[in-house]
């Protein structure tokens, strides 16, 4: 067994809330996100997401919480041979829809996060800004009931940011709770969101900053 | 006069649309998990070498059982009698002996043919074994009696030996079993080796693909596991695997079908251009119907063969995942 590398977290996530999870690098951001959109389960502990024990938890029944989550992955995963509007559509695609359900719906994301005229491109035409958006597109075209976003305004330009930030706050409006894992105190100072703080593997809750501070 | 599309972004944009509505899928079509052109184009090859192996043993399967239809229902719709000349032996002559036995075979119910085989039928038999014109009039020939009998009324043959015992002792009933038993032990190791090799070939094609998918699965991860991540079925990531090897599997079928047919059509040109009384029992490599429909089966056998493989392969290696 390697080492530990979070121990002493525990917090519970109200429907519609909106959280950032803060801390140094290396602190253990990634690795509770990994455990939240169950690409790891616990060496020992306790998760239970939409009232189901995600540690007992058949994996064959794993998919259709996951169907619940949208991520925004901090190295965006995108495919690169599927088009800007094939990869956001790709949650869809899986779920099962049918394209001429969802083709408006992507077309509309993808003009909200500013890529209308680059639904062809592929991944590695864009820029990192550009795959970023791409990601989060992703992440939150399925409406979500849980968003977990690492780093999700890491490699745009602020104006960018605040309008990825609004997408967010739009998705949390519509009941989904969000958890944006983030290194810039600036945005957690700026937007009055409680905070899990990450410090040597345990957590700490702070609450909302002073709006503005 | 025609208004240019291109002047008019709006109706461009639309048309674009109603196209997509119209294909009803991506843009691109693309695959979510593309093939591996380095990889399939010589595992194609491979997989269509395996389906003509497996189609030659079964086509040898099926040329066996037609050549032993043949060789059994030709004798076991035939009777030999075999009339010695027995030294000493004055009393009746052989000629006399045979119109007997004739006689006696003709009015036995359930044979429908009784001919004497001439003395130059006779040696042409011998001919492989003592030569051409090496045979001397006085040398002492065994007198042949053909009998056609009715397979479906086949006449009592021990009470017809009887009664041939008591015209001619040395005459002797010859029905073929023996030589029917020995060529049906011949074939059925000749149909168990067609049938072990078709195994074989079925067994090796299942291997490689297993190492292909493997091979898939390790180059395509990332992707795979994106699509786990946000909430792919196990089915619906092998369904995408499964894909490229049904093609792969057709292609490489239709493939082996076409080299098949050409060897059997040269296999056949060949027998036919140099057959003669030497090979006369040759199966000949014609394609009949079930033949073709055989070799239909194998571009089918071979997709589903690759598309179970794959499948098996895919939900093992990603079962081990979370």
């Amino acid at each position: 067994m390697g080492a530990e590398i979070l121990r002493d977290v525990s917090f519970h996530l109200e429907p519609g809330s909106f959280h950032f999870l803060t801390g140094a690098s290396g602190a253990g951001k990634t690795s509770l996100l990994k455990l939240m959109y169950m690409a790891r389960r616990p060496s020992r502990g306790w998760i239970t997401m939409f009232g189901q024990d995600l540690v007992h938890l058949p994996r064959s029944s794993l998919p259709e919480i996951r169907r619940r989550v949208g991520v925004v992955f901090q190295d965006f995963r995108l495919i690169n041979h599927l088009s800007t509007f094939d990869n956001v559509a790709l949650p869809l695609v899986i779920a099962g829809a049918h394209p001429n359900d969802y083709r408006e719906d992507v077309e509309e994301l993808l003009t909200w996060v500013g890529l209308g005229e680059r639904l062809d491109a592929k991944p590695p035409t864009l820029s990192g800004g550009e795959q970023q958006r791409v990601a989060i597109a992703r992440a939150v075209v399925a409406k979500p009931d849980l968003l977990l976003a690492d780093e999700p305004t890491g490699n745009v330009d602020p104006k960018i940011g605040q309008r990825l930030m609004r997408l967010f706050f739009e998705l949390n409006k519509l009941g989904a709770s969000v958890v944006i894992a983030t290194h810039d105190e600036h945005l957690v100072q700026k937007i009055a969101a409680p905070v899990l703080s990450l410090e040597n593997g345990t957590l700490v809750k702070r609450p909302p900053a002073a709006k503005g501070a | 006069m025609l208004m240019s599309t291109s002047e008019d972004p709006a109706l461009m944009t639309r048309l674009k649309n109603g196209l997509r509505r119209q294909i009803g899928a991506n843009f691109k079509g693309a695959r979510i998990v593309p093939a591996n052109d380095t990889t399939n184009r010589p595992l194609l090859g491979v997989i269509a070498i395996m389906c003509f192996f497996a189609a030659l043993a079964g086509e040898s399967v099926l040329m066996i059982n037609r050549a032993v239809d043949e060789w059994t229902q030709g004798l076991s719709s035939a009777l030999t009698i075999q009339l010695r000349p027995v030294a000493g032996d004055t009393t009746v002559s052989l000629d006399a002996r045979v119109e007997q036995i004739l006689k006696i075979v003709r009015a036995t119910p359930g044979v429908t043919l009784a001919q004497e085989l001439s003395r130059r039928d006779t040696e042409k038999l011998l001919e492989p074994w003592l030569g051409a014109g090496n045979i001397l009039e006085e040398l002492p020939i065994p007198r042949l009696v053909d009998v056609q009998i009715d397979r479906s009324q086949p006449p009592e043959l021990e009470a017809l030996s009887l009664s041939l015992a008591q015209i001619a002792p040395s005459a002797k009933l010859n029905d073929h079993a023996q030589w029917n038993s020995r060529i049906l032990i011949f074939a059925n190791f000749l149909r168990g080796l067609a049938l072990s090799i078709l195994i074989l070939t079925i067994a090796t094609t299942m291997t490689i693909v297993v190492f292909a998918t493997r091979a898939g699965l390790t180059a395509k991860h990332d992707i795979v596991e994106v699509l786990h991540l946000i909430g792919a079925h196990d089915s619906f990531i092998a369904r995408e695997f499964e894909i490229q090897f049904v093609s792969l599997g057709l292609r490489a079928g239709f493939l082996a079908i076409a080299g098949a047919m050409l060897t059997f059509l040269l296999l056949g040109g060949l027998v036919s251009r140099y057959a003669n009384a030497d090979v006369y029992f040759l199966p000949t490599p014609d394609l009949y119907l079930s033949d073709l429909l055989f070799l239909l089966l194998i571009p089918l056998g071979a997709a589903l063969v690759a598309t179970l493989t794959t499948r098996f392969t895919v939900l093992r290696v990603i079962g081990r995942t979370l």
